[in-house]
């Protein structure tokens, strides 16, 4: 127990520091690594929207998936399971973009954001943990998308094959995707292409040892009080936090954090639906990437999800910006948390069993 | 007393389970699946169990062999829910159950 702790400790000091290294590289501020971001980049980099200043088809979700992959190959974890009710995470996967893109992040940069002093996303975070007690709430009074069933090789073969194809795209035809121009904002600033998929392969594979997951770390905590994953995650915001002093980007305070805005109420409800997204599809955006990886197609339309839900977000002016929250995300959001409602509803009180 | 894991498809198959368990009489716990065991992260039930004594389970499980036919085991004790049974052995784990198609 206390050996799996270390290793996680250390796997979360390894990823804080690789997404420090990112952002001294050419990320974005506080963005070494944002799942949500990432997969709305590339999104726009295929041109499923058409929002200039985020347009870059990310190398580090590529690495994601393939270094989950090639470890879950390596450990001889590669199990293709799918046909957990494949539609309704696709819808959750929709609504959780749109929650952290109404805060302008996912779970692993709302981390980053706070260890480089951004105390807007003080709010999300307290947003992230209610929004997970209330998916715990339908968790136990029964909830759950029933159970997945073994699929074929190829079935879990088709994500990470994607991903490579999306690479071989990027290095040798980039001239049919879409770019940000220089200086045009978010999508125009990343590490060289090698680096940022070498960052994605490491933690890809670290995840996938460690099941490194956000929403896992607060669900374990309050239902078992076991605090192995949060460990990961406490070491990322200690690691992020020491890099980000040393390399002289920290900076305190709530007005002018980069890629951010100040609406406390929307990053607070921006994170509620993601934290209750995630809860009822059991893992934050990086932990589906990661399943993706090991073969499970129900994280695969998970991804899907997320990735569409990124391109209506910037189709329809649902994302946030700098300047703050549009009225159609705030619509967006509200309904995306009664429509997450339903479902949970719908996946707790049907069931004839009780307990 | 031999140890055994239990895992599920959803956090509410644990739960049933081990209330199940504790009106019988056979103390469990609720907890995350090892990494071990799986790579998957939900919930499991550890319990121990003296499977030839337990007047609470009158058979022995014969998961492997479907020797426990239509049992208190077959009816109640395999929900649709389980995904496995695995007894911990000094060298990791032996399966015991598997469900269909998993």
């Amino acid at each position: 127990m206390k050996h799996e702790k270390l290793v996680i400790g250390l796997s979360g000091a390894i990823i804080g520091i690789v997404a420090v290294c990112l952002v001294l590289l050419g990320n974005p501020a506080n963005m070494g690594f944002c799942i949500a971001c990432f997969i709305r980049d590339t999104a726009g980099g295929l041109g499923l929207h058409r929002a200039e200043a985020v347009q870059y088809v990310r190398p580090e979700i590529i690495g994601l998936v393939l270094g989950s992959f090639l470890m879950a190959l390596g450990r001889k974890e590669f199990r293709p399971k799918g046909g957990s009710s494949p539609i309704t995470r696709f819808v959750l996967g929709f609504f959780v973009m749109v929650g952290c893109l109404m805060f302008l992040g996912c779970p692993f940069r709302m981390i980053l954001r706070l260890a480089g002093g951004d105390m807007n996303a003080l709010a999300g975070l307290v947003g992230f943990v209610a929004g997970i007690l209330t998916g715990i709430f339908f968790l136990n009074k029964g909830y759950t998308l029933k159970r997945s069933y073994k699929q074929t090789e190829t079935e879990g073969l088709v994500m990470p094959i994607c991903q490579i194809l999306l690479l071989i795209l990027l290095i040798a035809v980039p001239g049919i995707l879409f770019f940000t121009p220089a200086e045009g904002g978010p999508g125009a600033k990343h590490a060289a292409l090698w680096i940022s998929l070498l960052a994605g392969l490491i933690v890809g594979a670290i995840a996938q040892v460690t099941r490194l997951c956000m929403v896992g770390g607060i669900r374990d905590f309050v239902l078992f009080r076991e605090s192995r994953l949060l460990i990961g995650f406490l070491m990322i915001f200690v690691t992020a936090l020491a890099g980000n002093l040393v390399m002289g980007k920290f900076s305190l305070g709530m007005a002018g954090q980069p890629v951010a805005h100040t609406g406390i109420l929307w990053n607070f409800l921006g994170m509620f639906l993601a934290g209750y997204g995630c809860c009822l599809l059991g893992g934050c955006p990086l932990r589906q990437l990661i399943l993706t990886g090991e073969g499970n197609t129900d994280s695969a339309i998970t991804f899907l999800g997320l990735f569409v839900g990124a391109a209506f977000c910037h189709n329809f002016k649902l994302a946030s910006s700098g300047e703050g929250p549009t009225v159609n995300g705030k619509i967006a959001v509200i309904i995306g948390i009664i429509v997450v409602t339903v479902i949970a509803a719908v996946n707790t009180f049907s069931r004839k069993e009780e307990c | 007393m031999r140890t055994y894991i239990a895992t599920f498809f959803s956090h509410f198959g644990a739960i049933r389970f081990h209330k199940m368990l504790m009106q019988r009489g056979v103390s469990g716990k609720i907890k995350p699946v090892p990494r071990d065991l799986s790579s998957s992260c939900g919930t499991c039930v550890e319990f121990g169990m003296d499977w030839e004594s337990n007047t609470a389970f009158p058979e022995p499980p014969g998961f492997q062999d479907n020797h426990a036919e239509n049992t208190f085991l077959q009816k109640d004790f395999l929900t649709g829910e389980m995904e496995q049974i695995v007894e911990k052995i000094e060298t990791g784990y032996r399966k015991v159950y598997e469900a269909e198609n998993i």
